[in-house]
């Protein structure tokens, strides 16, 4: 369990090259309604990707641990990639964020291939993205507006055991589909589950 | 032409992927010695109609927690289902009192270390014939966590005789996790403990625990549908008027139907009425 100890000089290395924009007040996160923090992170083959690149667009923020169980489950089931390929067309960017300390892009590079992730994961090292946001879980997601607002914030679904069924609520698609037609978004708020964000 | 695979892999290869796809997805150890379970009883024979108590006992690795039924900012509540044989009534899981766990960022989480025994009271049916062995089950799950986390579920059984009697077992045991469970705040004596109704029709709402004596600075709210409850570090007033401010708000486009919300102020439980729900905070951010 101890091997991360290696990579962390690296992340620290990464974690130098952010440059990080963080909104005035903001440390105990954000709500619907707020403006969305700015961020600058590295994407896992290094690139950087910055929140303002995507204006006018809606972005989903999915925060993300590959050694997290309920991370885990929606990716063997697809929730994500299979939400992210939905709504790619349709002027939605989706951005997995993986704040769990000791990880470092290579890691994510790895865990993108291995788990063929289809959006960029990036690499919130310093954990400053996810203290702006208020990122408690993993998973834990954020709409953004076409106006840089939130639109959303909490569970991807009501489902946290997996065992729901026809009675499973993807309040991510419903808040997408509610933004695409032009309607508020009727539940912007639910309580986020899994494991904590700062884990490891 | 393309080459062809042989009929046989055809066959195979969904099964090759499946295989790959369900080991990438496994947790790298399960270790079995991380939790374990043992269901274990107050009576060594159970007669018919008289009450007794089960307890799930969970021995947890050091350093490793599971968590209360709110497990607070993560994680995933420790349960129990009962398989009882027909006539058998299983009461409320009660959950001792919770350790308050700091993580970084502060996170924080309520569960437990090293171990915890959750109790049931458990009411056979009226008409037992002495003699029988009854077999009781429980299907407990849980999620374990020190920096990882690890989702566990296991069966526990327990076969227990009918008798004329019903003979005590596991009395201290027993004894030290029910001195754990919270105790009504109503029935401390020489102490007033008193919850103001919490007032939620304009979506948020604030509200105080109020205590004759400082009872502790630890304090753990049950978590509520649709509602962000937070108890405040308690202030002693110049009268010795402990209050623990507590402030809720409801979340946007979600209602709160609970009528009321229980908070453990340290081991003593007190109840705060719900009035005015229903009503979320802000209207939902327009576009």
């Amino acid at each position: 369990m101890r091997k991360i100890v290696t990579s962390l000089s690296s992340a620290a290395v990464i974690a130098v090259a952010i440059s990080m924009l963080l909104a005035a007040d903001k440390s105990s996160g954000v709500k619907p309604g707020d403006e969305a923090p700015a961020f600058s992170l590295q994407d896992q083959d290094g690139k950087t990707v910055s929140l303002s690149d995507f204006k006018g667009k809606t972005v989903v923020l999915e925060w993300f641990n590959s050694e997290c169980p309920y991370v885990k489950r929606h990716y063997k089931a697809k929730t994500m990639n299979d939400a992210a390929d939905k709504w790619k067309d349709k002027d939605v960017v989706w951005l997995a964020i993986n704040t769990t300390a000791g990880k470092s892009v290579s890691d994510n590079k790895a865990v993108f291939s291995d788990w063929s992730v289809n959006h960029p994961i990036l690499a919130d090292s310093d954990s400053s993205v996810a203290k702006a946001y208020g990122a408690k879980t993993t998973p834990h997601m954020f709409i953004i507006d076409k106006q840089g607002k939130i639109a959303y914030e909490g569970a991807i679904d009501n489902d946290p055991d997996g065992n729901k069924g026809a009675d499973k609520i993807n309040y991510v698609d419903k808040a997408l589909t509610e933004l695409s037609t032009g309607s508020s978004v009727s539940v912007p708020e639910t309580r986020s589950y899994g494991c904590g964000v700062h884990y490891r | 032409m393309p080459t062809r695979l042989p009929r046989s892999a055809h066959f195979i290869a969904p099964f090759i992927a499946t295989v790959a796809f369900a080991q990438l997805f496994a947790p790298a150890a399960t270790p079995k010695d991380l939790v374990k379970v043992e269901l274990i009883s107050d009576v060594a024979t159970i007669k018919a109609g008289a009450p007794f108590t089960l307890g799930v006992r969970l021995a947890i690795k050091p350093a490793w927690h599971v968590y209360w039924k709110n497990p607070g900012d993560s994680g995933a509540p420790t349960r129990v289902k009962w398989d009882l044989p027909d006539g058998f009534k299983a009461g409320d899981l009660q959950y001792p009192v919770p350790r308050r766990i700091e993580l970084p960022g502060d996170e924080v989480n309520y569960g437990y270390e090293d171990e915890v025994m959750l109790l049931t009271t458990i009411t056979p049916p009226a008409d037992l014939a002495p003699g029988k062995a009854i077999d009781l089950s429980a299907d407990v799950s849980w999620l374990v966590c020190e920096k990882v986390c690890i989702p566990g579920k296991a069966t526990a059984k327990l076969s227990l005789p009918c008798g004329d009697a019903a003979t005590p077992a596991n009395q201290d045991l027993f004894e030290k996790w029910r001195k754990r469970l919270p105790v009504p705040a109503e029935m401390l004596s020489g102490v007033g403990v008193e919850a103001k109704p919490l007032d939620l029709s304009s979506g948020t709402g604030k509200t105080e625990i109020v205590s004759t004596v400082k009872l502790t600075d630890l304090a753990f709210p049950d978590a509520i549908e649709g509602l962000d409850l937070k108890v405040e570090p308690p202030q002693t007033d110049s009268h010795h008027l402990t209050r623990y401010p507590v402030e809720a708000r409801v979340l946007q486009g979600q209602q709160v139907t609970a009528k009321d919300v229980e908070v453990l102020v340290g081991p003593y439980r007190v109840t705060i009425p719900i009035i005015g729900a229903a009503s979320p905070a802000t209207a939902p951010a327009k576009r």
